[in-house]
């Protein structure tokens, strides 16, 4: 096994790749900031436009109800999750360090919004719309959800990491 | 404090393990439905598409939207079980490693959001491709701006793919902090 090179306490390596999560965390604030931000835009464009379309006495209130209020839902869950990941990279940016508790919990937060998406906006949806829309792809979406069970096994493993970070801390 | 903290570590360790196991079954069902499923979506589609021309319903007009054409589905298909069989791999490897954190294991989570990076992307290529040569056709900024709209684009697979690649990193930096661990023990 290749032996780590240690400068200051820290190893060489763990320097460099500190500098590469902190360089990349901050370009990564950034875009999922904006990208949850426009998200909630979207979101609070597309309930301006429901009620808009609304006065206009559709054919087919109830299917317009549902489509406007789950994209709306949708784009929100999203902006949940983009700023939720954009204040886990604001705090790696900061500290160089990616294993602590409230990133841990960020991951189990963002992992929990993958999974339950589908089911929220759709049956939120349906249930303002009073009529169901959607199909058991649509509460399922299996793409999704398996990631979001990735985040929830990645948090797990983030877990021991802080038990490491530990160790190496004290052994500074 | 030190036998302690050696223990947290063994039972955090044997907590990943166990969840391994479950995730790695799961993951496996899932490939199974994604090689069942990916198939007949692609017959279901082409059905669709037909059905669409004919049919004033809306329901029917939105699933042939949204299910996309049949390229498109093939190369997900292909996308989705490449991914699906690297995360198996993934998996084992960990249970049968010492520890999760190693280099490897980052890397090999980096090709799997990769892979998943290119996903949302198979259509908009397409629809360039068709742009670029159908004749009548035009690709300019607000043919694209149409492609990448909300409606149109996965957001949210392509965050999961750049979260997914930052954590292949944040799994190459525990493998520092696992290696330096091992050799101060």
């Amino acid at each position: 096994m290749k032996h780590c090179e240690y400068q200051g306490g820290v190893t060489v390596k763990q320097t460099n790749i500190t500098e590469k999560l902190k360089t990349g965390s901050k370009w990564l604030t950034v875009v999922f900031a904006a990208g949850g931000t426009g998200s909630i835009i979207r979101a609070c464009s597309r309930l301006f436009a429901l009620l808009t379309d609304m006065k206009n006495e559709p054919a087919d209130p109830d299917f317009m109800i549902y489509d406007g209020v789950q994209r709306a839902a949708e784009s929100l869950l999203l902006a949940a999750m983009l700023l939720t990941a954009a204040f886990i990279f604001r705090r790696i940016s900061r500290s160089g360090v990616p294993f602590d508790a409230k990133t841990i919990r960020s991951v189990r937060i963002i992992g929990c919004i993958c999974i339950f998406q589908g089911m929220g906006s759709h049956l939120l949806a349906s249930l303002l719309a009073r009529a169901p829309f959607f199909s058991p792809a649509d509460l399922f979406p299996l793409h999704i959800i398996a990631e979001g069970f990735l985040f929830l096994f990645a948090a797990k493993m983030m877990k021991y990491g802080t038990l490491l970070q530990t160790e190496a801390d004290e052994t500074v | 404090m030190e036998k302690n903290h050696d223990m947290m570590k063994t039972a955090s360790l044997t907590k990943i393990r166990k969840s391994s196991r479950t995730v790695l079954i799961a993951a496996i069902l899932f490939l199974l439905m994604q090689l069942i499923s990916r198939p007949l979506q692609l017959l279901y589609t082409v059905q669709m598409q037909k059905k669409a021309g004919a049919s004033s319903n809306i329901l029917d007009y939105l699933n042939a939207v949204r299910y996309g054409s049949v390229p498109v589905q093939a190369a997900r298909a292909a996308l989705m079980i490449a991914s699906v069989v690297i995360l198996i791999g993934l998996f084992v490897r960990i249970r049968n490693s010492e520890s999760p954190f190693q280099e490897r294991h980052g890397k090999i989570l980096q090709i799997i959001a990769v892979l998943q990076g290119i996903f949302p992307f198979t259509e908009n290529i397409e629809q360039i491709i068709l742009r670029l040569f159908r004749p009548g056709e035009r690709l300019d900024i607000e043919s694209i701006l149409f492609l990448f709209s909300p409606d149109r684009f996965s957001y949210w697979l392509l965050a999961n793919a750049v979260m997914l690649f930052f954590l292949g990193w944040v799994i190459r930096y525990g493998a520092v902090l696992q290696q330096a661990s091992d050799e101060t023990l």
